[in-house]
């Protein structure tokens, strides 16, 4: 068997990657797995044993003739076509795609064939976006930073190649060259965007008040050749505290050994925290802004989550504090680990309408006034819909402008009330599923689709109908 | 808007006149989709490469 796995997004990606990866190989021990990434992040591949074949794809060779006064276009789109010819030829079996973005999914569209296994996403014939697995549909509905999901990216990608991880598949590389110091604690300052670190001044505050705490304590500072402005801009403010500046002078590989001799990482949402978790060293995770720690946060027995929504809300005293508990061994007093039962961040409700929808668990109780009148608008809403798909047929013109309406009426209620939009993100991802046909085919998956969506809205409705007094569902049991 | 992004904003343009002009000519096909992979990196430089974003922006 020939596998493809796509992972074109970042190093941090790349390393949450690999225990997946690991998985695939005992799962087929024969295969022959090719990893494709970007040539920029391909240094997160070394070391990574579980795969028989590392490609690149060569976004900028692709891109040059188009970034010129006098573009080629032509030029571009040949080298690209030339590229996915090439890659096709292959002749994969089963190709993987853990990257959901939209240029990976035309990638899997134009390499795969009829007979390709394909998960993740890809594009219908007629290029709709096509999510190809259950797994990928989940993620497409409530992942990312605005989603409602709990689950890891190295347990979603390993959902998606369908294998099972066991405690070894955490496992960091060993290099032979390892003579990169030890320190106590190694800090990463920078991050792949501004909104997800904190600024030189708080990250002068923590350290100060970390040093005060834990004087002896060996610190390390390391990030890019990028980030050396910010490093320099902390340790201006931080004399005496003894940081040594590794700042710019590491490769990806010496982060290894950094990071797994280490006590403990601190770090925004960042390849160190993803490093840590291969290398088993606890990490504190100032996770800031735009990201959704559940998904990306360290898993590292001992780590430690502390979240804000921006770095002005983040509680400075308390990150030297929780930093300085973590080296001491003491579980801290705010803050949540991924491996604990602490209270998190987020909707606990909508994790719970995630859970009962995706997983059959019950469908949480409401509290929430809000909720119950946006399941009421979208319940009636929803209603209209049914029996207009019942009785209307398929060519009728108007269907198609009632559909229209249906989804201005969704995007209103969401914006309304957000946790409905974990509802609705089920059935706007459902809808996207529905592969090309006639219209009485697609007319009819709509409206097993809005039965469905029906159904659950009812449980948060009171619905006065003859025959439905046995549909109690949460709400009703409330009152 | 930075020369970078005029740059790539003008290449987004013929990108989907391409496109556009494939589709009429030849219909569907692998040129079609090698101009869409073409198209959505541009896009994903315009936003300064940010894969993570691109990972979360399909919906």
């Amino acid at each position: 068997m020939k596998i493809l796995v796509l992972q074109l997004a970042r190093l941090g990606d790349i390393y949450m990657t690999w225990p997946a990866l690991r998985g695939l190989r005992r799962q087929y021990p024969e295969a022959e797995i090719h990893l494709l990434v970007r040539p920029r992040f391909a240094a997160a591949t070394e070391g990574l044993e579980a795969v028989d074949q590392v490609r690149l794809l060569p976004t900028t060779e692709f891109l040059a003739p188009v970034m010129q006064t006098d573009a080629d276009v032509d030029g571009a789109v040949g080298r690209v076509q030339y590229y996915l010819e090439t890659l096709k030829a292959e002749g994969f079996d089963r190709i993987v795609n853990l990257s959901y973005s939209p240029v990976s999914s035309w990638i899997v569209k134009s390499i795969s064939t009829e007979t390709t296994e394909v998960q993740g996403y890809t594009r219908h014939a007629d290029g709709w976006l096509s999510v190809a697995d259950d797994v990928s549909a989940f993620y497409h509905a409530q992942g990312g930073v605005t989603g409602a999901s709990r689950v890891h990216l190295t347990d979603l990608f390993a959902s998606v190649l369908n294998v099972d991880l066991i405690a070894e598949d955490w496992q960091a590389p060993v290099f032979a060259d390892q003579s990169v110091g030890e320190f106590d604690v190694i800090l990463h300052p920078g991050a792949s965007e501004n909104a997800k670190t904190v600024s030189a001044f708080h990250w002068g505050r923590l350290i100060r008040r970390l040093h005060d705490l834990h004087p002896q304590a060996r610190m390390a500072m390391i990030g890019t050749a990028n980030e050396a402005a910010l490093a320099e801009s902390i340790l201006q403010l931080i004399p005496g505290t003894a940081v040594e500046n590794l700042v710019g002078s590491t490769k990806v590989r010496d982060l290894f050994p950094l990071i797994g001799r280490a006590k403990l990482v601190i770090g925004g949402d960042s390849v160190a925290m993803h490093i840590g978790s291969l290398t088993g060293t606890p990490c504190f995770n100032l996770s800031i802004g735009p990201v959704n720690p559940y998904e990306t946060g360290p898993r590292s027995g001992g780590s430690w989550i502390l979240r804000a929504d921006s770095a002005d809300l983040l509680k400075l005293e308390e990150a030297g504090q929780v930093a300085a508990d973590l080296l001491n061994g003491v579980i801290p007093r705010v803050g949540f680990s991924l491996l604990g039962q602490e209270a998190g961040f987020g909707s606990e409700f909508a994790w719970g309408l995630v859970r009962a929808l995706y997983l059959g668990d019950d469908f949480p109780v409401v509290d929430d006034l809000r909720f119950v009148q946006a399941a009421e608008k979208l319940h009636e809403m929803n209603a209209t819909v049914v029996e207009q798909l019942r009785k209307l047929s398929a060519d009728d013109p108007f269907l198609a402008n009632l559909l229209d309406r249906a989804d201005e009426v969704l995007d209103a209620v969401v914006a309304f009330c957000p946790e409905a939009g974990v509802l609705v993100r089920w059935l706007k991802t459902e809808k996207t599923r529905i592969p090309p046909q006639d219209k009485a085919g697609i007319s009819a998956r709509m409206l097993d689709l809005h039965e469905q969506f029906g159904k659950v809205l009812r449980l948060y409705v009171w619905v006065d109908e003859p025959g439905k007094e046995g549909d109690h569902g949460p709400v009703q049991s409330e009152r | 808007m930075t020369e970078m992004e005029t740059y790539l904003n003008t290449a987004l343009q013929r990108l989907e006149k391409a496109a556009r002009e494939i589709l009429k000519t030849s219909g569907y096909d692998n040129k079609f989709e090698a101009t869409q992979v073409l198209k959505e990196l541009v896009k994903e430089q315009v936003r300064d490469e940010d894969s993570r974003t691109a990972t979360r922006q399909t919906r």
